[in-house]
């Protein structure tokens, strides 16, 4: 963006050209008041304008014209559109303008919808699939020959092209999405990248390209309105953003800067858990939920250097240390390590002893296998023996003995097999029965819990036989049928024996194992403790921990991305779970510290020829190093992502830029979340993440439950053989590169769906269809496994052959046509108890257990069984034929409900609560203590109550009733006199009080008032009097002159002396004097008597024309100075009255004593009053004439106080001067 | 009315001995300096007597006004009043004025202004302009002195010593460095009174423009808009300055170093 500049390098306001849909210039746009641009990275920029109605009182010729879907052209910066009708006002001075926000020009791709669009997906409509770009594989299904890639820069029409712009994603979006948009830059390592997915069933394009397309390739957008061309940068190019040299201070271009912290509120702990209750951190977080981090409040100072010392030892004990892990191997790690390992090899050991305990044969020992032809059969032999090789490869390094799968294993290799070569040789010899394999008394197919049932029911038997006289003859007589039914009791005794055997051979290494897991447990413990940061070792002490604990901020954290399943195996589990470990750790990384975000205001720069070195740089996306106050540099440097400024009326300054959030993890920032993911907003109780790892972490878990699908078909021809041998090595490659694709996969879907749906594998078989398009991004080497694979899914899938496992064809009577011998060889012999949905199960043939075996329903019984294999919960008939319920207490033995009902030991102690016990039903003698019967109305007759000292309730009440009674009459009489008493004094206090009411009163000193009040306010008024006549006493000494036309007016300094009970009244005669005649004396007198403010001290007359007071008003001392012309006994004739001086407080102000020279209109300076200090201690207040020279100076004495305590004394009311 | 002085250079070109420069005003008894400052200070309470201190900033840059009378004392002619009007009022950003005294006098002596004109009128008694009225508004609240100019030409190793003498002593000054390499590798400039040390990585013959006071550098390696300069792979961020006073400054490299300094001074106007 270059803008507009003369050619001395001065910004230009810019012109805004009007322009009609389709880029139409109708001409430049007068009358704007404002026209302020906000650029954006990766978005809209918006253009804000205000324009006149009328200019010069002329209307503004394309003011009417500016209306929504009109076009703005600015030249140098580009292309805008006004989406919607502008805003009109009309102000009360009768101004009339629009206000419109314009966008750039791409937002006409907002106009433009992408409907069922799909990229990469492998379905029909999906634009990869096109004739020319697959192969039919002759069974209908179709092999992909090249998926879509992000950009192919040398397009081709030619559909056999491998630059077939189809097979681009930009490349089809600008020939049928993009209009008149050109591509323009693309960079080179993001064209290149194939593979990424989009399923958009309704979306326009522009949030397409700067959402979804951004988000997954991780570039950005860069859209020239001025060309209409697109430029795309991935993160790694340099147009996405380079680092200039641009460096923001105090001191050249910044104004101001707001810095806040992006969260609402810092956390320094977690409480961490997966997408379920189960996933939880505390076997890789020593036995711990939670985590901690506080090394950013640690390290800001908020603590002693002390404790952050002692914190930082014990981080380092658990994390850092390195310990031996392993003695044999010398391997080390981590504390936080060897508590996983430990954890660990208690999971092993915990699964051995789950095997011994739990072991079960697997529902293939139960097949039917005389359904099944000679050639399938020995197919399933050998079927089956690559299962075993199969598990054993799996268990590679462990014995298959201590794994889960041993119970599957020994089904096969005991049940299965056998039977399976007993029917192939019972059809080759054209025996009626085949050699029947009994799973029943193969004890080595169950682990101690069945065992311990099945000991249980054949002990039942011999007793039942030995109670029957079936047993070892007692006598010579014997019972009927005795001989069958001995040896019966024999095979049973044989049982119990042999099963006797087999759990006297498991329960040793049960034990063992047990001891194993105790030590590991104790171990685990011990490690909890060594590393707690209450062991003494660390040295915190109460108040540090105090500290700690106020610095200690939690919140939860879920990251619903892993999730441990239960078809997880244990040691898988542990890796999620560290993984999860690592995952709060580093969120709680970034949530203990404050992510500052960056807003400034500067200088417009752009105005600046000075700075024309950096106009260059100054672009989005590029990175700016800004300083704050006191030298403080924020590094990295910011990367610039909005700006605003005025580029019409440029007497406006503000210039206003954004900076990316970047988030600061272990020292390292980057702001790809802020572009590309938005804000990472949290909030109190809801920190989760959902997205990324999640993905992985599904894709894991499908991947493990599509291979496991695959390993455990058991019709799978010779077809797919290949996979069968496959060794584990190169399953797990191929197990990567699906976990490759699978995250691709489910990257634009809804996450649960798709997983369901992999899992399955389902035959709509979206999925499916996607790695078709797909396996061509796989490595070919680890892929063709795959390949070959999935070849033979399509062939189970077009019908040759049937999986159990791919269950999901949708058969329907017109497209398919059965055969009755399919129906009756096909299913009918073949179908098994899983095949069933809403038949009749006899449990007598079918035993049913859950996977853990804590659940089993056999003939009439159904038992629940805790962990170690004891029944807690039997409901059914017995050996005696029964019908019980037996609920038992943790030991197994005490019943809290038997088929007597519930027992005593059920109920605890506080257990049944009042609402338990049903209403009206707890009789008297369910009681074994007297109960006080009630009337029929629920009555008690107080005759029944005694008074607790032997006497009668009823008769005590009724004296106290008389008592109480009585009294009451008496207070309320009492009560009646207090009121009326309180009336009268009442009325006495609100008619009046006198101080002669007041018969003795205490003063503040504890002195006794009496009539003090009286005698106070008779000295006041004597001494007002003695004031007032010292007041009369000034008028006195005017008028008792001896001529009484007549008065000497003495030039006398008075002074008045506050003692302390009256005022008195001094005069100090002067040197001169003036007589004047009576008239004027009275008028003098007349204004001292009117005046109410206060007392003329003295009054001096200069001339005839001049009287001089100095006078004492309320708060103040004024000289005042009367001019007369002529006759000053007229006081009509007053030329002027002014203030010559004042002394307010300690501040005495002098003005200058003005004379007016009428006839020329002039003023001189005549005089002036001043304070003379003659030393510190002195005071004069003396009158200077100002037109005589010094020599003859009069000075007129005023006012003379030989000390500045005089002078307070004097004029107590300020103070002193 | 007075004479100011005798004559001005602004913008390259001086004032032609034909005219002179004076103040119209009756009693030019006081003139504004500019060095009015605004003290930032805190609140006054009951209960602090004694606010607190943030540190003063000047109120405003430099202001005065001069007038400029034909030496003969006749009116201006149209064609003089356009020549000095046009040259002294399009300069759109401050230049160069430099103020020539009268008599002995040496008030503006070695001092320069940054400014521009900002206001105009003219006397015109008898309806012919006699004197026109400018009004000067520094770029700055005080002039300054000549630029001074520092060459070293280091081969290894220079200590030199920059002399700080700006009027304002609780300021840095932060010079501007013209940094030509000759050879390729890394040049450090540090301010050993300070503390402080400045690198850069060069290339033989590239010619850095180092303005410590705007925080830019501008490289003419090559072609003008060609930065080869990176801030990120190139420089320490670190800004070189010098404090009130002699300035011991260490160069280590093999290049040419020229130090500018145009030092505040507090006199003048």
């Amino acid at each position: 963006m270059k803008f507009s500049y003369n050619r001395f390098s001065r910004m230009e306001p810019a012109k805004l050209y009007l322009a009609r849909p389709g880029r139409q210039r109708i001409g430049v746009l007068e009358g704007i008041c404002s026209a302020h641009l906000t650029a954006k990275f990766n978005d809209l920029w918006e253009l804000s304008v205000e324009i006149d109605a009328r200019l010069n009182e002329k209307a503004n010729p394309l003011y009417e014209e500016v209306i929504h879907f009109m076009e703005i052209f600015i030249e140098n910066v580009g292309w805008f559109r006004i989406n919607s009708y502008p805003t009109e006002t009309q102000d009360a001075d009768g101004r009339v303008y629009k206000t419109f926000t314009a966008y750039s020009y791409e937002t006409n791709l907002q106009d433009k919808d992408l409907n069922s669009f799909s990229i990469n997906c492998g379905t029909n409509e999906s634009w990869e699939m096109y004739e020319e770009n697959y192969i039919e594989n002759g069974d209908g299904s179709h092999r992909l020959i090249k998926n879509i890639c992000f950009y192919i820069p040398e397009e081709s029409d030619d559909p056999n092209s491998p630059h077939y712009y189809r097979l681009g994603l930009i490349n089809i979006l600008r020939r049928h999405y993009l209009g008149q948009w050109k591509i323009g830059a693309v960079d080179p390592e993001l064209a290149k990248q194939t593979g990424q997915r989009f399923e958009i069933n309704s979306q326009d394009v522009y949030s397409f390209l700067t959402q979804n397309v951004s988000a997954a390739y991780q570039c950005v957008f860069e859209f020239d309105s001025l060309s209409q061309t697109i430029h795309i940068y991935g993160v790694n190019s340099r147009e996405f953003g380079r680092q200039t040299n641009i460096y923001l201070n105090y001191r050249n271009l910044l104004q101001s800067a707001v810095i806040r912290d992006a969260h609402d509120a810092a956390y320094t702990r977690f409480r961490v858990q997966g997408g379920n209750e189960e996933t939880t951190i505390p076997r890789v977080n020593f036995g711990s939920e939670t985590i901690d981090n506080l090394h950013y409040v640690l390290s800001c100072g908020l603590v002693g250097p002390e404790l952050t010392e002692k914190y930082g030892a014990y981080e380092f004990y658990r994390d850092g240390e390195l310990v031996t892990l392993n003695e044999f191997t010398g391997e080390t790690g981590t504390r936080r390590q060897l508590y996983t390992e430990l954890s660990k090899q208690y999971t092993a050991f915990l699964i051995q002893k789950r095997e011994l305990e739990e072991r079960a044969p697997t529902s293939e020992a139960l097949k039917n296998w005389r359904a099944y032809s000679l050639e399938e059969l020995r197919a399933e032999v050998d079927h089956y023996e690559t299962i075993l090789e199969r598990l054993v490869e799996f268990h590679e390094g462990t014995d298959i003995a201590e794994t889960l799968d041993y119970a599957q294993y020994l089904t096969i290799r005991d049940v299965v097999i056998p039977s399976i070569l007993a029917e192939i040789d019972r059809k080759e010899t054209g025996a009626l029965t085949a050699e029947e394999i009994n799973i029943e008394t193969n004890w080595v197919l169950y682990g101690l819990l069945e065992l311990q049932i099945r000991r249980n029911l054949h002990q039942t038997l011999v007793d039942s036989y030995q109670q029957s006289g079936f047993g070892t003859p007692l006598g010579e007589t014997l019972p009927d049928g005795y001989a069958g039914k001995h040896t019966l009791y024999l095979q049973e005794v044989t049982y119990v024996k042999e099963i006797d055997a087999a759990i006297a051979e498991i329960k040793p290494q049960i034990e063992f194992l047990q001891q194993e897991l105790n030590a590991l447990s104790s171990s685990l413990r011990v490690l909890e403790a060594d590393c707690s940061i209450h062991h003494a070792r660390f040295g915190f002490t109460e108040e540090d921990l105090r500290i700690l604990d106020a610095l200690t901020v939690q919140t939860d954290y879920t990251d619903s991305s892993i999730e441990t399943l239960d078809t997880d195996d244990a040691f898988y589990k542990l890796v999620l779970l560290e993984k999860l470990y690592q995952s709060a750790a580093r969120q709680l990384e970034i949530e203990s510290q404050p992510q500052f975000t960056f807003e400034i205001t500067m200088d417009n720069l752009f105005q600046l020829s000075e700075y024309a070195c950096l106009y260059n740089d100054f672009e989005l996306g590029n990175f700016i190093y800004l300083e704050l106050q006191n030298d403080y540099l924020i590094q990295p440097a910011l990367r610039m992502v909005e700006f605003g400024l005025e580029l019409v009326n440029l007497t406006n300054p503000d210039f206003t830029v954004t900076f990316s959030n970047q988030i600061t993890a272990y020292g390292k920032a980057d702001d790809y979340a802020f572009l590309f993911e938005g804000s990472n907003g949290s909030s109190k109780n809801s920190i989760s993440r959902s997205s990324g790892d999640r993905i992985s972490a599904a894709a894991s878990a499908a991947a493990n439950s599509v291979l496991k699908n695959y390993l455990q078909v058991k019709e799978l021809d010779a077809q797919i053989a290949d996979i069968k041998y496959a060794n584990v090595q190169e399953l797990s490659a191929l197990k990567g590169s699906f976990v490759s694709l699978l995250t691709d996969y489910l990257k634009t879907d809804e996450l649960e769906a798709r997983v369901a749906d992999i899992q399955s594998l389902s035959a709509d078989s979206a999925f499916i269809d996607y790695l078709n398009s797909q396996y061509i991004r796989a490595a070919g080497g680890d892929f063709n496994t795959l390949q070959a694979e999935l070849a033979n899914v399509r062939t189970l899938l077009s019908g040759q052959i049937g999986a159990a496992d791919l269950t999901a064809i949708y058969l329907t009577a017109d497209n398919v046509v059965i055969d009755d011998m399919v129906i009756q060889n096909g299913i009918a012999k073949r179908i098994a108890v899983g095949d069933l949905k809403g038949d009749r199960i006899s449990t007598d043939q079918f035993e049913v257990s859950s996977d853990k075996g804590l659940l089993q329903i056999k003939g009439n019984t159904q038992q629940f069984l805790d962990q170690d294999g004891r029944v807690r919960i039997q409901m059914g008939q017995d050996a005696e034929g029964n019908f019980n319920f037996i609920v038992r207490g943790e030991d197994g033995t005490t019943a809290l409900f038997d088929e007597n009902g519930i027992t005593a030991d059920a109920v605890a102690d506080g257990l049944i609560l009042n609402h338990m016990i049903g209403a009206g039903t707890l009789s008297k003698d369910r009681l074994n203590f007297p109960v006080v019967e009630t009337d029929e109305n629920g009555n008690v007759s107080i005759t029944k109550i005694y008074d607790g000292e032997g006497g009668n309730f009823g008769a005590a009440y009724t004296d106290f009733k008389t008592q109480v009674k009585e009294e009451s009459q008496s207070v309320k009489d009492t009560m009646g006199g207090i009121s009326a008493l309180l009336d009268s004094v009442n009325r006495q206090f609100s008619v009046r009080i006198w101080q002669e009411d007041i018969e003795t009163a205490i003063d503040r000193n504890d002195g006794e008032i009496r009539t003090s009040i009286n005698e106070l306010t008779t000295n006041f008024n004597v001494q007002l009097e003695q004031i007032k006549g010292s007041v009369q006493d000034i008028t006195y000494l005017l008028e008792n002159e001896e001529d009484p036309n007549s008065l000497t007016l003495l030039n006398r300094l008075s002074e008045i002396v506050l003692n302390s009970d009256r005022f008195e009244v001094r005069f100090t005669e002067m040197k001169d004097s003036l007589t004047y005649d009576n008239d004027y004396i009275e008028s003098l007198r007349t204004r001292i008597v009117s005046n109410k403010e206060g007392i003329i001290i003295a009054t001096s007359v200069n001339t005839d024309t001049n009287v001089t007071q100095l006078h004492l008003g309320s708060n103040i001392i004024e000289f005042q100075e009367t001019n007369y012309i002529d006759d000053p006994s007229n006081t009509k004739s007053i030329l002027e009255k002014k203030t010559l001086a004042t002394l307010t407080g300690n501040a005495f102000q002098v003005n200058k004593v003005i004379a007016k020279n009428v006839e020329v209109e002039d003023e001189m300076v005549v005089g002036s009053y001043k304070w003379i200090t003659s030393d510190s201690n002195h005071f004069r207040l003396v009158y200077v004439d100002e037109r005589v020279t010094a020599a003859v100076q009069n000075t007129t004495e005023l006012l003379e106080f030989n000390s500045h305590e005089e002078l307070i004394e004097q004029f107590p009311l300020y103070g002193g001067i | 009315m007075a004479i100011y002085g005798q004559y001005f250079t602004y913008d390259g070109r001086t004032l032609d001995t034909s005219y002179i420069l004076v103040s119209l005003e009756p009693k030019n008894t006081t003139a504004a300096t500019g060095l009015g400052r605004t003290i930032r200070k805190g609140e006054i309470s009951p209960f602090r007597p004694v606010p607190n201190f943030y540190g003063t900033q000047y109120s405003d840059v430099l202001i005065f006004d001069f007038s400029i009378i034909r030496t003969d004392g006749n009116p201006f002619t149209q064609a003089e009043t356009r020549d000095l009007n046009a040259w002294l009022t399009s300069p759109n950003s401050p230049r160069k004025f430099i103020l020539k005294d009268y008599g002995g006098c040496d008030v503006h002596e070695n001092l320069e202004y940054f400014g521009l004109i900002s206001d105009h009128s003219a006397f015109v008694p008898d309806m012919a302009p006699c004197a026109l009225n400018f009004t000067f508004t520094c770029s700055s609240p005080y002039p300054h002195a000549a630029e001074e100019i520092i060459t070293a030409d280091v081969t290894g190793t220079q200590t030199i010593e920059l002399n700080n003498t700006s009027d304002e002593y609780e300021w840095d000054y932060y010079p501007f460095v013209e940094l030509t390499a000759h050879e390729s590798g890394f040049v450090t400039i540090n301010n050993e009174t300070l503390d402080l040390g400045c690198e850069y990585k060069v290339y033989a013959g590239q010619r850095l423009m180092i303005d410590n006071a705007r925080c830019t550098i501008t490289d003419s390696f090559t072609a003008p808009d060609l930065h080869l300069f990176r801030f990120e792979d190139d420089f320490n961020l670190c800004w070189l300055r010098l404090a009130h006073g002699l300035n011991r400054v260490t160069v280590r490299g093999n290049c040419t170093c020229v130090f500018k300094c145009r030092y505040p001074r507090k006199a003048g106007i």
